[in-house]
């Protein structure tokens, strides 16, 4: 398949408002062309209504939607030329695999012959060469999904959409067909926004992420980005597990910063990036479980904590450790390739070490302030 | 902006075509539905002169005053009342048990009870009580047997007949919805409670039953409803026990020139016994439903063979006592006849000598291919505004098509006739008020059930479809009707045969022109000639079970569709 001239999708100020709900609050995204770019938050952030804001189903309340330079706020979603997949498949019941896939071909008046080589073409990349005559019902829910990818691309869209595409899959069939869209999508460098609340599935498959919250755009950033150097406590926790402080500025510099947290101990980070912080600021500290390292007796480290073992869950490549602090606080650390049971029973107590460029560093959450 | 600019913009903005159809809804629910009722109401205020009634003996609300303080009028309400509630406790009291122990117990030759509740059900409400008169009248077959013997039955006329007419044509409802109501139980649960310690019937009594009261009651409410205002049954088997509805049809229909105040007014206590009667059983179904939904339904029980032979016993005797009206009718058509005296002979001279046979068949059909097809078009166009273009106005024609049940035959046929009968429409005794009738009827349920299709579809393929970049009106023809189609077929089918048995409405509205298949029915038994009856009976009969056996043979249906 010819490359599909790419498009650049520009948000600004998007706001979308239902009666009694702002579903999307001040929206501003740039995508550049060919991007995989997604959308991640918990079900009800506003995550779905902003791509179907994107595709015309809705009008948006303020704001601009831009493909490339020209404005398409007022473009019917018809007429839009965005190809979605849908979380329901919403293949055509009625129609067969080819009938599904030549349709939005049909509606662009494309003659027979090259429909014929689009049809086949966007079958065969993804891998539904055979199935032509079939019935959607004849179809596992996987090939329905395949039917819907190639049905969505074959028109070439400006910009392709997909609303948790996965999301009725199991487990194994997600995180195949996951990596197929992903090489898809980057043999046909077609953008494409990707809406999910799976943070692995975000993580793994995009160039980059926006995280949702509430409507709003709590984060845009890689996904080591958004990993990484989490912007609040929020986004921590929403894209992976961890243990989470709040505490106070003891000293900070171009070397790093000293945190006070409120059980006593003092933790050291580098310095967090696009944070300007002093003496006396009011943040958020943590690290991830897989970050620690449980140290010997006798060892010293950076970063050491203390805590009794009060759960230990053995995963095959890793054993988890839910450690309590003496003042109560709780703790999460990991152990990997364990040799049998793992270097720790229950009821012990052991001190664990976290690497300060591993210290993720954030500014309290306005909602965080308030309680 | 000028006018002239506003009106274009307005016209944009709502004149597509599916704003057309909401206007078009808006005007058939108005004209058809919300008009008429409203002329029932300013009728019965109305002096026999046309004009409001003033005070004293012609004050407003003098008919009202008169219904209920003279015996005559007030009787028959008391009447009405007695007869629908003991006829829906039966139907109840048959109606769950037949349900439950079809569905749960291995007796034999479930298909042909299931075909002989349908044919029950979709006989003509009146034929029941014709066929129980030859059985069990005074010069009934099973009479003159049991004379014979020495036994004399307590006599079939009167409201034991009423009752057990209303009942055996009724139960079908509760049947229907407990079956569907049993669906939605999951066996988990059954197995929790046994392992709870509770014994079958324990658990039918602590679990099963409060989980299908909601369908129980729904049953009940149908069975009210539709025997409060049927008017065949008792004018044929009551033999004087008058019911409200035979009340109205005597007013307003009356040799001496009808009344048409007091017909309205008596049509709008039943209604308001109707409404009523809908909105205690919505209350108490809310209350009483848990939404539930079954992952593994409940499977069949092991059995001892004493219970599967019990419960077989059970289920053929009423299912044999429900279906044998139907036999007699049909078995009767091939005898000969003198008057009211079936002679045991075969014959097919009754079919030959039925002299407004052809007439009646051929306005049966007629309406009933007219008013399908108009409910189809507008129920799906108007099934879809409801569903897809929400909005202020669609939101009303939801609400009104909700009403089918809460407006009787009887009170639509009287508002109609009140409405379009006279000056300056003159409908009365038309095809056309007729087709009306039986559109307005039959609508609700069309809407209602593409409606409910479009909801449980959800609009996924539609919006694949506009975002394909086919418009929203091509994507209707695409995508959305395609779809929807085999329902809507289906749908009208049993709209079929609904029509072809309506009678409560045509009895009030035809004229000798356009007598239907039920109406010359009964004109016939009421004349005393049941071979001809018979002969009539049978070909209505067979009118209403083609599309049924149509509808179950080539889409597949059982019959939870007629719900």
């Amino acid at each position: 398949m010819p490359d599909v001239a790419s498009t650049r999708l520009k948000i600004e100020n998007l706001t979308m408002r239902f009666p009694g709900v702002i579903a999307v609050n001040n929206a501003s995204i740039t995508v550049e062309p060919g991007e995989f770019f997604t959308l991640l938050g918990p079900s009800g952030c506003g995550k779905t209504t902003l791509l179907r804001t994107i595709a015309g189903f809705y009008r948006q309340s303020d704001g601009h939607i831009q493909f490339n330079d020209t404005r398409i706020d007022r473009i019917p979603a018809h007429r839009r030329d965005t190809g979605m997949v849908f979380q329901n498949y919403a293949v055509f019941p009625h129609l067969t695999v080819w009938q599904n896939v030549a349709y939005g071909l049909r509606a662009r008046k494309i003659d027979k012959e090259e429909m014929d080589v689009r049809v086949k073409e966007a079958l065969r990349l993804v891998d539904l060469e055979g199935y032509e005559a079939r019935r959607p019902r004849q179809l596992s829910g996987g090939q329905q999904q395949r039917v819907v990818v190639a049905r969505a691309i074959v028109i070439r869209p400006q910009i392709l959409l997909m609303d948790e595409p996965l999301a009725n899959l199991d487990a194994k069939l997600r995180v195949r067909l996951r990596e197929e869209l992903k090489e898809l999508q980057q043999r046909l460098g077609i953008t494409t926004i990707y809406v999910t609340h799976d943070q692995d599935e975000a993580l793994s498959i995009s160039d980059r992420v926006a995280v949702m919250s509430h409507g709003k755009i709590a984060q845009i950033g890689t996904p080591t980005g958004i990993y990484r150097h989490p912007v609040s406590r929020g986004v921590a926790e929403f894209v992976g597990e961890g243990t989470f402080f709040s505490g106070k500025v003891q000293e900070a510099d171009d070397k790093g910063v000293t945190v006070a947290i409120d059980d006593g101990e003092v933790l050291h980070a580098d310095p967090p990036e696009g944070l300007q912080l002093t003496e006396g600021d009011l943040v958020g500290i943590g690290f991830r479980p897989h970050d620690t390292r449980i140290l010997a007796d006798g060892e010293e480290s950076e970063n050491v904590l203390a805590g009794t073992v009060s759960q230990r869950m053995y995963f095959g490549g890793l054993v988890r450790y839910n450690l309590e602090m003496q003042q109560g606080t709780r703790l999460q650390a990991e152990e990997y390739a364990p040799s049998r049971d793992g270097r720790v029973t229950k009821g012990e107590t052991i001190r664990i070490s976290v690497p300060r460029d591993r210290m993720m560093v954030f500014s309290v959450d306005d909602s965080e302030k308030q309680s | 902006m000028t006018t002239k600019a506003q009106f274009q913009s307005f016209r944009d903005r709502y004149l597509d075509f599916w704003g057309i159809v909401t206007i078009l809804s808006i005007l058939v629910f108005g004209v058809l539905l919300v008009y008429p009722l409203i002329r029932l109401v300013v009728a019965s205020f109305m002096t026999q002169r046309g004009t409001f009634a003033g005070s004293g003996e012609f004050s407003l609300i003098q008919t009202y005053v008169e219904f209920f303080t003279v015996r005559y009028y007030y009787q028959t309400m008391i009447n009405s009342f007695f007869v629908s509630t003991l006829a829906t406790v039966f139907a109840v009291l048959i109606g769950v048990p037949v349900a439950y122990l079809i569905y749960r117990i291995p007796i034999p030759g479930k298909l042909l009870i299931r075909v002989a509740i349908v044919l029950t059900f979709v006989s003509p409400p009146f034929i029941g009580a014709y066929a129980w008169v030859l059985l069990l009248g005074r010069t009934g077959v099973i009479t003159q047997w049991l004379q014979v013997v020495g036994i004399t039955l307590p006599s079939i006329y009167g409201w034991r007949g009423i009752v057990l007419v209303f009942t055996l044509q009724a139960f079908p409802f509760v049947f229907l919805l407990v079956s569907s109501g049993l669906r939605s139980i999951d066996q988990s649960l059954e197995d929790a409670a046994i392992n709870m310690g509770r014994s079958p019937f324990g658990v039918f009594r602590t679990v099963i039953l409060p989980l299908i009261v909601p369908s129980i009651s729904t049953g009940a409410l149908l069975v009210f409803v539709t025997t409060f205002s049927d008017f065949g049954t008792p004018s044929i088997i009551g033999e004087g026990f008058r019911v409200l509805a035979a009340l109205i049809y005597q007013e307003f229909v009356n040799e001496f020139g009808g009344n048409p105040r007091r017909a309205s007014t008596l049509a709008i206590l039943m209604l308001a016994v109707t409404i009523t009667a809908l909105l205690v059983q919505r209350w108490f179904a809310k209350r009483t439903s848990f939404d539930q939904e079954a992952v593994v339904p409940l499977g069949i029980r092991r059995t001892t063979r004493r219970q599967t032979i019990l419960a077989s016993a059970f289920v053929y005797i009423v299912v044999f006592a429900a279906f044998l009206p139907t036999l007699t009718i049909v078995v009767s058509s091939f005898l000969e006849s003198r008057g009211p005296l079936l002679i045991g002979t075969f014959s097919l001279e009754g079919y030959r000598s039925a002299a407004r046979l052809p007439m009646a068949l051929r306005n049966s059909l007629v309406f009933v291919f007219v008013s399908t097809l108009l409910c189809v078009v507008m129920g799906t166009l108007m099934g879809y505004v409801v569903a897809r273009r929400k909005n202020r106005v669609t939101g009303i024609v939801d609400t009104l098509s909700m009403t089918p049940y809460a407006v009787a035959g009887v009170v639509m046929g009287v508002s109609l006739a009140i409405t379009y009968g006279g000056a300056p429409f003159f409908l009365s005794g038309s095809s056309l008020i007729l087709i009306m009738a039986y559109f307005i009827r039959r609508l609700p349920y069309s809407v209602r059930s593409v409606s409910g299709l479009l909801y449980q579809m959800g609009p996924d393929t539609e919006e694949a479809s506009v975002n394909l970049g086919v418009p929203p009106g091509r994507t209707f023809w695409r995508v959305t009707l395609p779809q929807i189609t085999p329902a809507v077929l289906s749908g009208a089918l049993l709209t079929m045969a609904t029509i072809a048995r309506e009678f409560n409405s045509t009895v009030i509205l035809y004229s000798g022109r356009t007598r239907t298949l039920p109406v010359e029915v009964f004109a016939q038994v009421l004349q005393g000639n049941f071979g001809a009856a018979s002969v009539v009976g049978t070909v209505l009969i067979v009118m209403t079970l083609v599309p049924i056996v149509i509808l179950f043979m080539v889409f597949g249906k059982n019959e939870q569709a007629l719900l």
